[in-house]
């Protein structure tokens, strides 16, 4: 499941290169605020690293399979993300990994 | 800085006043123009002015700046630092220094430009729209956001009073209450019992006392093991009780015992200088360290300001926080009546970036945005054994908060210990993610 | 300056108004008449409103067990005595919750505490009758945000009959002088319903508590299913004289618990 995961992650890497329309989600203050509170576990602007990843500048496409994949509840030992993915549309968590994707980790 | 900081004005108290301050003719005129056009200080994108610098307070001066480089913003917080009640628990078990816990105003002041000042608010008056302050000054704001905490209601509970908590601590919030809790938990002699007295819905964080109860359990076991710890509360149903009563039975065999409602639990008066408690029922528990969670309301300054109701809290339209009753006062944290949200630093957290978006977009002509909140709640009942409880809210149709179904859980009852250990790492993660996004800090 | 001031302060001063208007008693005026089990009750009669109110929390977090608080403190004619007071919720899948009849002037009608349940928002409605055939309303409006039959006690399931009666006298009574009396018996309330009103098992509830003072009735508390688990009673009492105190419980099963206390004065 993992290593599936990672594979297309990676193929999608390779596909999307760059930050497409970024710059449109990144300056919304309506997903801004969605985004906001995500800050709460992974830092301002999702750039803190520690037990909880940070998540600025990841992929979007990588980012986006990850929430699907937590809201399916196909990711074994998941402990809140599942809770919290399943608070937000597919719509929703597609703009939340466009707008962090589009945010440089510094 | 002069207009901003000038002497509390006289403030006029009915309209006949009015008209004899500024003339019958200009008020009269004044009406028809200016009605409902937003009023903003010339040079500036607009001047809020944010009371309190805890969870909710400091996130909105950050998230409005963030959001509007160009507001005046100023945070008026009587402490140069700050500590936290989330993990003063740790503190408290002897697993955390208080500098682990404490934070200041740096990244507000030098990062994002928020004029900070060390004093209490003591006055707001929303017909002028001026804020009067423990140093004399005056401040006019065009939005003022209010995250003033919860204060101790001294008078609802027999036998404890601010002299009371001398002797019996509340510890609810952190600092020096913290501090003297945990010297009198040193000081326990073994064989002693610790007693921790609940209050009945709502009140700040509902799973702290039980995660506190944990962790003195945890301390009392490494070090003083003939002690035990008494739980007497005022409900029969606590936030996540099941895996608390699960993670008791694990990790702490049958040192704490938990007396609900039902079982005559519920404490009525207080003898804090012989540590004694009686229930409902007429029962006397004597304690070797008496924790004393009282009943609380939202801090003095929103009483001031007119937004509390009758419950002592502050009822807020939800999509924006701002008070049911008083309009460009904003009101978030513990302070508010924002259920199904709990009382939580994380929703002040969330709650303060909802404010501050909508106070930027009105600010701005803008139309409001969606809110989205969020909330965890980690609970230690060891350092390493951790559980969780979590929700998306959003606004439904009547313009209610609602957490959105399937989102809002706790921890599975029957996870493995590894996911126990990986919920306490999170924890840690999490203290130190909200550490930094409210004020900075890098722990 | 001036001009922002005077039009900002009519805003507020309209939001004032606008909100003292708009009180939740003048709504739920015209709403009671509405509801069967109010409109029964209250037959033929204009309810007064003066006097009589209704203390609950205005939201509640856990609608298993709510604290509610009965007051009168109205004025009655000569030779006039409120006696019974009925507590309903209709938005409940039942709406009665419990009815209490003062038998004796020694029961007062203030300061009555009891537990209630709520399985979601809604008004609460107490009505208070007196001997000679008046009667008030009073009405609160709750929110409630965990659905009380979400929030199960755990304890509670284990319980099946009556168990551990408690009863709290003051330590000093005295002659005339009212004394708060708080009563509780361990007992799951069990409706047998569902969500929605369907009956799913049997019931099982404590019915009725009486209390008799030097063998004459004091008081007797009807519970329902709207009555939390444990019902909690706490009434005053402004005892004539010294005497016994017997509290009697009879459950839906024919079961009965009896206790004694000595009032002494
Ligand atoms: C033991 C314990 C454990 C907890 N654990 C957690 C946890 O793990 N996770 C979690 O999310 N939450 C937790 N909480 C809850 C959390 O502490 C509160 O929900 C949070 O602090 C609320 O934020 P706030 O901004 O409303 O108030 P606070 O953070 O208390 O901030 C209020 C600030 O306002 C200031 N202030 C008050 N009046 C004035 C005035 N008149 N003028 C100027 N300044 C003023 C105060 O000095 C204070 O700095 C815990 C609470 C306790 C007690």
């Amino acid at each position: 499941m993992l290593k599936s995961l990672t594979l297309t992650t990676i193929t999608s890497l390779i596909l999307l290169a760059g930050p497409a329309h970024a710059n449109d989600t990144a300056r919304d203050p309506q997903v801004a605020l969605m985004a906001a509170a995500c800050a709460n576990c992974h830092g301002t602007d999702g750039k803190l690293a520690g037990s909880i990843p940070a998540i600025a500048g990841r992929p979007a496409v990588a980012l986006e399979s990850q929430l699907l994949a937590f809201k399916q509840g196909e990711i074994p030992n998941t402990t809140v993300m599942d809770r919290i993915a399943r608070g937000y549309t597919d719509d929703e968590l597609k703009a939340l990994a466009h707008y962090f994707a589009n945010i440089p980790r510094n | 800085m002069s207009s901003r900081d000038s002497k509390f004005p006289r403030i006029a108290t009915s309209r006949r006043d009015l008209l004899k301050v500024f003339g019958a003719g200009t008020a009269l005129a004044a009406t028809a123009g200016c009605a409902g056009t937003p009023f903003i200080s010339r040079g500036s994108a607009g001047r809020v002015v944010v009371v309190g610098g805890g969870f909710g307070g400091a996130t909105a001066a950050k998230y409005l700046k963030r959001g509007n480089p160009a507001l005046e913003v100023t945070l008026v917080e009587p402490n140069a630092t700050f500590y936290t009640c989330p993990f003063s628990n740790l503190h408290l078990a002897g697993e955390r220094a208080m500098s682990g816990i404490a934070h200041n105003y740096e990244e507000l002041k030098q990062v994002y430009g928020v004029r900070v000042i060390h004093t209490r608010a003591e006055d707001v008056d929303p017909v002028a729209k001026t804020v009067k302050l423990g140093n004399g000054n005056t401040l006019s704001y065009d939005k003022l956001v209010l995250s003033p905490g919860i204060d101790i209601r001294w008078d609802a509970l027999e036998g404890y009073d601010q002299a009371a908590a001398e002797h019996a601590p509340h510890a609810w919030q952190a600092g020096d209450q913290t501090r003297l809790l945990r010297r009198q938990l040193e000081a326990m002699e073994d064989g002693g019992t610790f007693i921790l007295s609940a209050p009945a819905n709502p009140f700040r964080c509902p799973p702290g006392p039980y995660e506190r109860a944990s962790l003195i359990a945890h301390y009392l076991g490494k070090h003083k093991p003939r002690s035990k710890v008494l739980i007497l509360d005022a409900k029969d149903n606590f936030s996540k009780q099941g895996l608390f009563m699960q993670g008791w039975r694990e990790n702490h065999g049958d040192r704490i015992e938990w007396v609900g409602l039902s079982g005559d639990g519920k404490v009525v008066r207080v003898d804090a200088a012989k540590r004694e408690v009686v229930t409902e029922f007429g029962t006397v528990h004597k304690a070797s360290v008496l924790n004393v969670v009282p009943p609380q309301k939202a801090g003095l300054i929103a009483h001031r300001a007119g937004v509390t109701d009758a419950s002592g809290w502050v009822p807020v339209n939800p999509q924006t926080f701002e008070s049911q009753r008083v309009k460009d006062i904003y009101v978030v944290g513990d302070a508010t009546v924002a259920a199904p949200m709990p009382k939580s630093g994380f929703a002040a957290n969330a709650q303060g970036k909802v404010a501050a978006a909508a106070i930027v977009a009105e600010l701005d002509g803008r139309s409001l945005p969606k809110p989205y909140w969020a909330n965890t709640c980690y609970s230690l009942i060891t350092p390493d054994y951790g559980i969780s409880v979590a929700a998306v809210y959003k606004l439904n149709e009547e313009g209610q908060i609602y957490a959105v179904p399937g989102s809002d859980g706790v921890s599975a009852l029957d996870a493995p210990l590894v996911t126990r250990r990986l919920e306490a790492e999170y924890a840690v993660g999490w203290y130190n993610a909200i550490s930094q996004d409210t004020w900075g800090t890098v722990l | 300056m001036g001009t922002l001031f005077s039009s900002r302060f009519r805003v507020w001063l309209s939001v004032l108004l606008f909100s003292l208007l708009l009180t939740p008693a003048s709504q739920a005026e015209q709403a009671w008449q509405r509801i069967p089990a109010l409109e029964a009750l209250l037959a033929e009669t204009t309810p007064l409103r003066d006097g009589l109110t209704l203390d609950l929390p205005f939201v509640v977090d856990d609608g298993s067990a709510v604290a509610v608080g009965l007051n009168f403190s109205g004025q009655l004619q000569q030779g006039e005595y409120i006696n019974t007071l009925h507590l309903l919720a209709p938005g409940n899948p039942r709406s009665e919750v419990m009815s209490l009849r003062l038998q004796s002037p020694q029961a007062s009608p203030a300061q009555i505490n009891t537990r209630m349940r709520l399985s979601q928002s809604q008004t609460v409605y107490l009505v208070a009758k007196s001997n000679q055939g008046r009667s008030w309303l009073a009405s609160r409006e709750v929110r409630v945000t965990v659905s009380g039959c979400a929030v199960a006690d755990p304890d509670a399931r284990n319980l099946v009959a009556m168990e551990t009666p408690r009863i709290a006298l003051p330590n000093r009574l005295r002659q005339g002088q009212p004394a708060s009396i708080r009563i509780m018996i361990n007992h799951p309330m069990e409706t047998g319903l569902d969500e929605t009103g369907e009956r799913v098992a049997e019931a099982n509830l404590v019915q009725s508590l009486t209390i008799q003072l030097a063998g004459e009735p004091l008081l007797q508390a009807d519970f329902a299913t709207g009555t939390a688990a444990n019902p909690f009673v706490q009434f005053q009492l402004t005892p004539k004289e010294s005497g016994e105190l017997t509290f009697t419980w009879r459950d839906s099963q024919g079961n009965e618990v009896n206790e004694t206390r000595e009032l002494r004065l």
